[in-house]
């Protein structure tokens, strides 16, 4: 498979009131064809930056950005008909419709004519907007917008789609159609980066994703290989039927055993990170004479993985 | 106790108005604006008594160079107050309602009365602080004599009492939620055309006494800045009427006519107060109201709902750039009305000059400076209209957030500016057209009655009719790239705009006072000098025998027109090399600008 998207020791830093600030730190990053990317990490992590930079928005203070093989501000030109790009906030102009919002960036990636109506009506009814074209874009709702944001991004079918948080602030219907749109154009085989903080939607749209902290890249791979390394040292809950305390010192004597910590009746034991079978704790606490009533293991998901991988630091 | 806190905290301490002191002392753009106030008027200080105490030989000719001196700084600082004040007191309109801190401010314990007063006396702070910072200035006049303290606090009090008005219509706008980013454009325009026009109607119409040949006060002398400072100043040249003209008139009028400097200042602070008493009692109730304001509901009565609606696309040209420039701000708004507006009020004030004329009502020189008066109001109409649109040309995109939507497409940054001209220059052609209409009428009007009838003067010399059209377009093109420039710069619309009016009257008083005194003082080469000034290629391209007289004296009439016909095509030309430089610079650093903005 051919990389579509691919940084190399991207580096930016802004300069905020006189002082320098690190929004990435060598962050090197591959995405390839027809993946659907998930970008995720604390707000002022780096995420936006680093899609602006992609978007040739941006300049990076040091390293590459490569789409398509193209780097980014020395190929800008020949990268802005390969992508479409959905910034966090929706840019309306004043005193459009949504037919001429369309037409007007049409004409922008130069398609004229009668080929420009043709796509305008394919997109619209794409994006199910076809009965909204002559509304004015400002008196949509916001999840209609970010549908109209979609449509706009496919008016030249571009190959890679940089979607910046496209479902913040959207109700749950709007979320829900808005990630059936981005299912649909996944098959179209699309490569799609796409940042947001809605995690389990990612977890369902997404082929991989990628962990940020501090602009730098914590993790990259699938969502099951997410979830297996926040699963390392996984965090089991026990209850027995009396003597909790007891059980609990036996527990943190035990090798194997990270930490124990007594919360409402339970006991959250967490297990050393080499640690993968933990059989031996049933073995252990039936061996005392407990009366365990019930071990279970902590779910990881990738909201889960996400909090183990991270520390919530913002620069 | 609790009385005396809610008076102090009417104005010495309240919080709106201390933070302001606090930090707004603090910040270098202030400084440098009071340091550049002073500054100016130092320099224009200087020059007054270098060039009037060089002729002094006695204690009176100093007097009377002092007296000269102080009528120009108090000219200088009220010119400055009239350009300042709407800059510092217009971002009121659009700011508390913008902002956030608005609706936090009416949540506190504050009452209406110290919010609206606090918003008024933190704007008026800066333009207080800017008058104070001249006082020193003031006080050397002094010492030459001929200038009176009370004349100094007269000429004080009239400035401060145009910025107090300034700053309680900004408020009031802003409390019955009358404006949007807009208003604070019409804000200005409205400003300049009140000043304009007043001026020239009453220098041109009413204050002069057609039976002596001298100049009075009139009746607009107390409802204009200028003309009250004037009578304060330059009493002698421009006194009040005789008394006993006045010999019918009740009291109040006679107190009106005759002291016209301390009747502006009364009236001033009444209206003042007219405005910011009834804010003060209505604040929160307006608030609490939904937030649709008057003009949104006005439209909505015109549109009947169709604009929320929608309509049918129109047709977007292959540069959608150009297109969105000037089809979507003629479309139905404030702006394609005004449009429209302005021609038809432009064409029937030229037409009512030429009957007034052809019945004999107006000689052949008051026809000529009315007509001067109406070119220029139009001229100023379409220069700032330009200025502001193209100030707001790039900015708004910036607000709106669809600059980095573009930004991502192929459009490159030649393309990109070039269709933002191309459409501004489509969306200003007719404005520009209106000077033309005016002058090509009353041309019309010579060749059809005057000239046919066995010669006579021409009102207007008929080669204005290429050289009018050709000197305005190039200005209006030169306005609209000064504004895009500073557009591209700045990234709020409300700074470009006033940062490009600023600029743009600056550098044509500049002119205009180069212009006007080069014109009246060389023969020849002082006409094609005035022809690079815009309003003095206006004014002696209509009255050449006011502001040229020994140019177009007898005999060099010729002459003259040919200098002047061949200088404004020159300056046209140097005009349209501006616009080229200006653009070619555009389009080379636009990409750093944008880019370093987002840094």
């Amino acid at each position: 498979m051919s990389v579509s998207i691919q940084t190399i020791n991207l580096t930016k830093r802004y300069n905020v009131g006189g002082k320098a600030l690190l929004a990435l730190n060598n962050l090197n990053l591959t995405i390839e064809d027809g993946d659907c990317f998930g970008f995720i990490g604390p707000n002022g992590a780096g995420k936006s930056t680093t899609i602006k930079i992609l978007a040739t928005l941006l300049q990076p203070t040091w390293g590459e950005a490569r789409i398509c093989n193209y780097v980014v501000g020395y190929e800008s030109r020949k990268i802005r008909p390969l992508i479409g790009y959905v910034p966090d906030s929706f840019g309306a102009y004043e005193d459009m419709v949504v037919q001429e919002y369309l037409e007007f960036f049409a004409a922008a990636y130069d398609i004229n004519g009668a080929k420009r109506k043709q796509i305008v009506d394919d997109v619209l009814n794409l994006t199910d907007l076809a009965y909204k074209r002559d509304a004015m874009v400002d008196s949509l709702s916001k999840g209609m917008q970010q549908r109209l944001s979609l449509a706009r991004v496919l008016l030249h079918d571009p190959r890679v789609l940089l979607l910046d948080e496209p479902a913040s602030g959207l109700d749950p219907r709007a979320r829900i159609e808005i990630r059936e749109l981005l299912k649909e154009l996944k098959k179209m085989g699309k490569t799609i980066l796409i940042s947001s903080h809605i995690l389990p939607e990612l977890a369902d749209l997404c082929n991989k994703v990628g962990i940020i902290e501090r602009g730098e890249l914590i993790f990259a791979g699938t969502v099951e290989a997410a979830v297996r390394k926040a699963s390392l040292g996984q965090v089991l809950h026990v209850a027995v039927a009396e003597r909790l305390a007891d059980a609990a010192n036996l527990l943190r004597a035990t090798p194997g055993i990270a930490g124990v910590a007594i919360d409402d009746g339970l006991m959250h034991v967490t297990l050393n990170t080499d640690v993968t079978d933990n059989s031996f704790i049933a073995q252990k606490l039936i061996g005392e004479n407990f009366r365990l009533t019930l071990l279970r293991e902590e779910e990881v998901n990738l909201e889960t993985a996400f909090m183990r991988l991270t520390k919530g630091i913002v620069q | 106790m609790s009385a005396a806190n809610s008076m102090l905290k009417l104005a010495p301490l309240n919080p709106i108005l201390l933070r302001v002191v606090t930090s707004g002392g603090r910040r270098l753009r202030h400084a440098f604006t009071r340091w550049g106030y002073l500054g100016l008027l130092i320099f224009v200080l200087m020059i007054a008594l270098m060039t009037s105490s060089s002729q002094a030989k006695s204690l009176s000719d100093l007097a009377k160079a002092s007296s000269q001196v102080f009528s120009a700084i108090s000219y200088v600082q009220l010119g400055m107050i009239c350009l300042l004040a709407p800059v510092f007191c217009a971002a009121a309109i659009t700011q508390e309602r913008d902002s956030r801190t608005y609706n936090i401010l009416l949540a506190t314990p504050l009452t209406n009365a110290q919010i609206v007063l606090g918003s008024l006396f933190s704007r008026l702070y800066y333009v207080v602080a800017l008058l104070l910072s001249g006082a020193p200035v003031f006080a050397i006049t002094l010492l030459y004599g001929g200038v009176t303290a009370s004349n100094i606090v007269l000429s004080f009090s009239i400035a401060l009492s145009t910025a107090l008005f300034t700053g309680s219509l900004a408020i009031a706008i802003a409390v019955f939620r009358l404006g949007s980013g807009k208003t604070v454009f019409w804000f200005y325009v409205f400003n300049a055309i009140y000043l304009v026009a007043l001026y020239l109607l009453d220098h041109f119409w009413l204050s002069l006494d057609p039976a002596t040949g001298t100049y009075h006060t009139t009746w607009l002398t107390s409802i204009h800045p200028f003309l009250a400072l004037q009578s304060v100043v330059n009493s002698t040249a421009y006194p009040t009427p005789d008394l006993s003209t006045l010999a019918g008139a009740n009291a109040f009028v006679r107190w009106y006519l005759l002291h016209p400097a301390y009747a502006y200042v009364t009236i001033t602070t009444v209206a003042s107060l007219v405005l910011v008493v009834p804010s003060a009692i209505v604040l929160r109730r307006i608030a609490q109201r939904s937030e649709v304001g008057f003009w949104s509901f006005f439209r909505n009565i015109v549109m009947r709902g169709k604009e929320a609606r929608g309509r049918r696309a129109r047709t977007v040209w292959a540069n959608p750039v150009a297109w969105r420039e000037a089809a979507t701000r003629a479309g139905f708004s404030g702006r394609g009305i005004a449009r429209w507006v302005t021609i038809l009020v432009g064409t029937a004030a030229a037409i009512v000059l030429l009957v007034f004329y052809h019945r004999g009502d107006l000689a052949m020189v008051d026809a000529r400076r009315v007509l001067m008066a109406l070119v220029i109001v139009e001229f100023s109409v379409s220069l700032l209209v330009a200025t502001n649109t193209s100030a707001a040309a790039v900015t708004k995109e910036r607000e709106s957030q669809t600059l980095d939507l573009l930004l991502v497409t192929p459009i490159t940054s030649r393309y990109y500016i070039w269709g933002k001209l191309r459409g501004l220059v489509s969306f200003m052609l007719p404005f520009a057209a209106v000077p033309t209409i005016t002058i090509v009428l009353v041309v019309l009007y010579d060749l059809i009655f005057t000239l046919r009838s066995g010669g006579g003067e021409w009102v207007v010399w008929p080669e204005n009719i290429v050289a009018m059209p050709v000197l305005l377009t190039s200005l209006l093109a030169w306005a609209c790239m000064l504004g895009l420039q500073l557009s591209l710069k700045w990234s709020r619309t409300i700074v470009a705009v006033m940062a490009s009016v600023g600029v743009l009257a600056g550098i044509c008083a500049v002119l205009g006072v180069c212009g006007f005194t080069a014109a009246s003082n060389i023969p020849v080469i002082g006409v094609a000098i005035a022809a690079f000034s815009p309003y003095t290629a206006i004014a002696v391209m209509i009255c050449p025998a006011d502001y040229a007289a020994s140019a177009f004296a007898p005999g060099s009439e010729l002459t003259g027109r040919i200098t002047l016909f061949v200088a404004i095509l020159a300056a046209s030309a140097a005009y349209c090399g501006i616009v080229w430089a200006m653009y070619k610079s555009m389009v080379r650093n636009f990409d750093m600008i944008i880019r370093r903005q987002h840094q």
